[in-house]
C-alpha cells in the first residue's frame, strides 16, 4: 500500500468509529440502546440487515469462491425471497406486536423459560463461533499485505467495532451500516470495471463471458438432486429456504435489526428489501470472481496466490521440485492465453479448436496446482491443501482477492477496496455483537440473574456484554483461519444449530397443543440428530444445507409427541 | 391476524417479490446457457 492507500483506509475507519460515537447520546436507555427505541426507517434497517449479512467473507470468499468454481454459488439464495415472504407473513407480526427484545423471549411467553434460555444459548454459543470467523477473514488478508502478526490484526479489525458498537448501541450499528454497505458496493463496482479495463483490448466483454463459460465459470444453475451437493437449484432452494428462515427468523442478528423499524409495515419492508436486492448483489461479487478469472486468463496468475506458503516450500528440500512444476505451469498458462484468445478471436470449426486447447490447458493447469498444493502439504502440514473448491486448493480460494487487489490495481483503489473490506467485516461484526449482548442481557442476565436492577444497570452490563463477545469472536478468529474456505465454515456452524431453532418456532406457532416440555425436548433431539448426521461417515457427505430441514422435521415429531404425552400448558401469549 | 391502520394489505408486494424472483433465476439460466456453450 501506498500513501494515497493508507489514507482513504485511515480516513474510512476515522470516519466510521466517529459516526458510531455520535449515537452515543441516543443511547442512554436499554430500549434505546438495543432497539434504537424502534425509530428507525425501512431502508436504513434494510442496509443495516444485509451489512450484517454480507461480511469480509462474502468479499474474500465468495470471490475466490467464483474465481475457482464459477456462478453456481448463487443457488444457495434461491430460497431467500421465497423464506423473506414467509417471515412477513408469519414470524415478523409475532415478534413486532409483541414487543419482545430477543426472540427468545417470545418462546418464553409461548412455552417456557427452559425452552427461552435453551435457544438462547444456542444462538450464543453459534455467533460467537462465528462472529469470529467473520474477523479472521479480513485478518487474513491484512496479515499477507502487511506481514503483521495475526493477533494483532484481529485485534485491529475487532478493537474499534468493540468501541462504536459498546458506546453507540444498535443505533451506531445501523446508521453505520448504511455507510458501510455503499463502500462496500462502491468497492465491488470499481473492482469490476477495472478488471474489465484489465481484459485485452481486442477482447469484448460478451467474447471474455463465452471464455469464462468454456471453463466452467458462467454455469449458473444445476437441476441435478443430489444431497450431497451444495449448489444446485434444489438444495439451494429447499435447503436454502430452511436456512435463510432460520436465519433471518430465529438469528437474533437478524431479528434485532427489524424490531429497531418504526412500525410492522416498515419491518417488513426491511426484510423485502433483502428479497429483492440480495441476489443480484450476490451477482456482483460473484461477477468480481468471474471477472478475476477472466483477468488471470489474459495474466499470468501465481502458481498458488498464499505467497507465505510458497516462501516456505522454496526453503525446503522440496525447492527444486516445486520450481519445475512453476516452470511447467507457466508454460500450460501461455498455452491457455494463446487458445484464449484464438478462441475470442474466431468462428465455427477454429473456435472449437481452440475451446478445447483453452479447456485441456485449464485441466493441466489445475494439475500442476493440484501438484504444488501437494509440497506445499507436505511442508506445511496444512490438511486444506488437500481439498479443492472447483480447480483450486481449497485454502488458496481466500488468497485470490487480496492477492489481485494488492499486485494489479492502481494506487487509491488498493485503499477503496481494503476499507470496503474494512467495512463488510466491521458492519458484520458490530451486528453480531449487539445481538449476542442483547440475548445475554435480556435473556439471561436480567432474567436469571438479576431481574429488577434499574435500567442504568442494565445498560452497563449490555456495554460489558458486547466487550466480552468481541474478546471471545477475536480469540475464536484464530481458530477459524485454519478451518478452510471461510465462508462454508460460517454456514456449516449456523447450519448445526438453525434447523432446530427454527423448528420451535414452527411449533409455536402452528401447533396449538404443543407444550414447552415438547419444545424443550424437540430442540434437544433436533441438534443431537443433526450433529449426529453432520459427523457420521454414512451421511456426512450430505451438504450441510439439507442438516435445517432435517432439524425442523426431528423437532416437529419429537415436539409433538412429548407434548400430547404431557399436560397441556395454558396459552399465556 | 388483526391489522392496524399504519398496517397496509401486502399481498401484491408478496406476488411481485415472488414474480421477480423467478425472473431472476430464469435470466441466470439463460445467461449460464448462452455463454456456457
Amino acid at each position: 500500500m501506498r500513501l494515497l492507500d493508507w489514507l482513504v483506509v485511515a480516513g474510512y475507519l476515522i470516519w466510521i468509529v466517529v459516526d458510531g460515537l455520535k449515537r452515543t447520546k441516543a443511547a442512554t436507555e436499554i430500549e434505546g440502546y438495543l432497539l434504537a427505541n424502534r425509530s428507525l426507517p425501512w431502508w436504513a434497517v434494510g442496509l443495516s440487515v444485509m451489512a450484517t449479512q454480507l461480511s469480509a467473507i462474502t468479499l474474500v470468499g465468495t470471490t475466490g469462491q467464483a474465481y475457482a468454481d464459477g456462478m453456481r454459488f448463487i443457488q444457495f439464495y434461491f430460497g431467500l425471497p421465497i423464506a423473506m415472504v414467509l417471515l412477513s407473513v408469519t414470524l415478523v407480526p409475532f415478534f413486532y406486536r409483541s414487543g419482545v427484545y430477543t426472540a427468545y423471549e417470545y418462546l418464553e411467553r409461548r412455552f417456557d423459560v427452559k425452552t427461552r434460555t435453551a435457544a438462547s444459548v444456542l444462538f450464543l454459543f453459534g455467533r460467537s463461533m462465528s462472529t469470529g470467523a467473520i474477523i479472521s477473514a479480513p485478518a487474513v488478508i491484512l496479515s499477507i499485505i502487511f506481514h503483521w502478526n495475526l493477533t494483532l490484526t484481529i485485534l485491529a479489525i475487532g478493537g474499534p467495532t468493540i468501541v462504536y458498537t459498546m458506546l453507540g448501541g444498535v443505533q451506531a450499528v445501523t446508521w453505520t451500516d448504511v455507510k458501510q454497505m455503499a463502500i462496500v458496493v462502491g468497492g465491488l463496482v470499481c473492482a469490476v470495471i477495472a478488471l474489465i479495463l484489465g481484459l485485452p483490448s481486442d477482447v469484448s466483454i460478451s467474447q471474455a463471458l463465452h471464455v469464462a463459460g468454456a471453463a466452467g465459470r458462467m454455469s449458473t444453475i444445476d437441476f441435478h438432486f443430489d444431497v450431497r451437493q451444495t449448489y444446485t437449484f434444489w438444495s439451494g432452494l429447499i435447503g436454502g429456504l430452511f436456512l435463510h428462515l432460520s436465519y433471518f427468523g430465529c438469528d437474533q442478528s437478524q431479528v434485532q435489526r427489524y424490531l429497531t423499524a418504526k412500525s410492522l409495515d416498515q419491518a417488513r419492508h426491511s426484510l423485502l428489501m433483502s428479497a429483492f436486492v440480495k441476489i443480484p448483489l450476490q451477482v456482483l461479487v460473484l461477477m468480481v470472481g468471474v471477472f478475476m478469472f477472466l483477468f488471470y486468463v489474459f495474466n499470468q496468475p501465481p502458481m498458488l496466490f498464499n505467497g507465505s506458503h510458497t516462501r516456505a516450500v522454496e526453503q525446503s528440500a522440496r525447492a527444486d521440485e516445486y520450481r519445475e512444476l512453476d516452470r511447467q505451469f507457466t508454460a500450460a498458462y501461455q498455452g491457455r492465453r494463446e487458445a484464449a484468445s484464438e478462441m475470442a478471436q474466431s468462428q465455427g470449426a477454429v473456435r472449437e479448436s481452440a475451446r478445447e486447447r483453452f479447456r485441456a490447458t485449464t485441466a493441466e493447469m489445475a494439475a500442476i496446482r493440484g501438484k504444488a498444493a501437494g509440497i506445499i502439504k507436505d511442508v506445511t502440514k496444512e490438511a486444506g491443501y488437500g481439498d479443492r473448491t472447483g480447480d483450486t486448493p481449497k485454502p488458496d480460494v481466500n488468497y485470490v482477492f487480496p492477492t489481485f487487489v494488492t499486485t494489479r490495481l492502481p494506487q487509491g483503489l488498493v485503499g477503496l477496496i481494503i476499507a470496503a473490506i474494512f467495512a463488510a467485516a466491521m458492519s458484520a461484526t458490530a451486528g453480531e455483537l449487539s445481538a449476542t449482548a442483547t440475548a445475554t442481557v435480556m435473556d439471561i442476565y436480567k432474567r436469571l440473574v438479576n431481574t429488577s436492577a434499574a435500567d442504568a444497570h442494565y445498560l452497563m452490563i449490555s456495554r460489558l456484554a458486547v466487550a466480552f463477545w468481541g474478546i471471545v469472536a477475536c480469540i475464536v478468529a484464530h481458530v477459524a483461519v485454519q478451518l478452510g474456505s471461510l465462508i462454508e465454515v460460517v454456514n456449516r456452524i449456523g447450519s448445526i444449530f438453525y434447523g432446530s431453532l427454527l423448528g420451535v418456532f414452527v411449533l409455536a406457532l402452528l401447533f396449538k397443543r404443543a407444550n414447552g416440555h415438547g419444545a424443550f425436548a424437540g430442540l434437544v433431539a433436533g441438534i443431537c440428530v443433526v450433529v449426529a448426521f453432520a459427523f457420521h461417515p454414512a451421511t456426512r457427505g450430505v451438504s450441510y444445507l439439507w442438516h435445517n430441514p432435517i432439524g425442523v422435521v426431528v423437532v416437529l415429531v419429537v415436539g409433538m409427541t412429548v407434548s400430547l404425552l404431557t399436560r397441556p400448558q395454558p396459552r399465556t401469549a | 391476524m388483526p391489522t392496524s391502520p399504519d398496517e397496509q394489505p401486502m399481498g401484491r408486494t408478496y406476488l411481485l417479490v415472488l414474480v421477480c424472483h423467478a425472473a431472476v433465476i430464469t435470466t441466470l439460466w439463460w445467461v449460464g446457457h448462452t455463454f456456457s456453450r
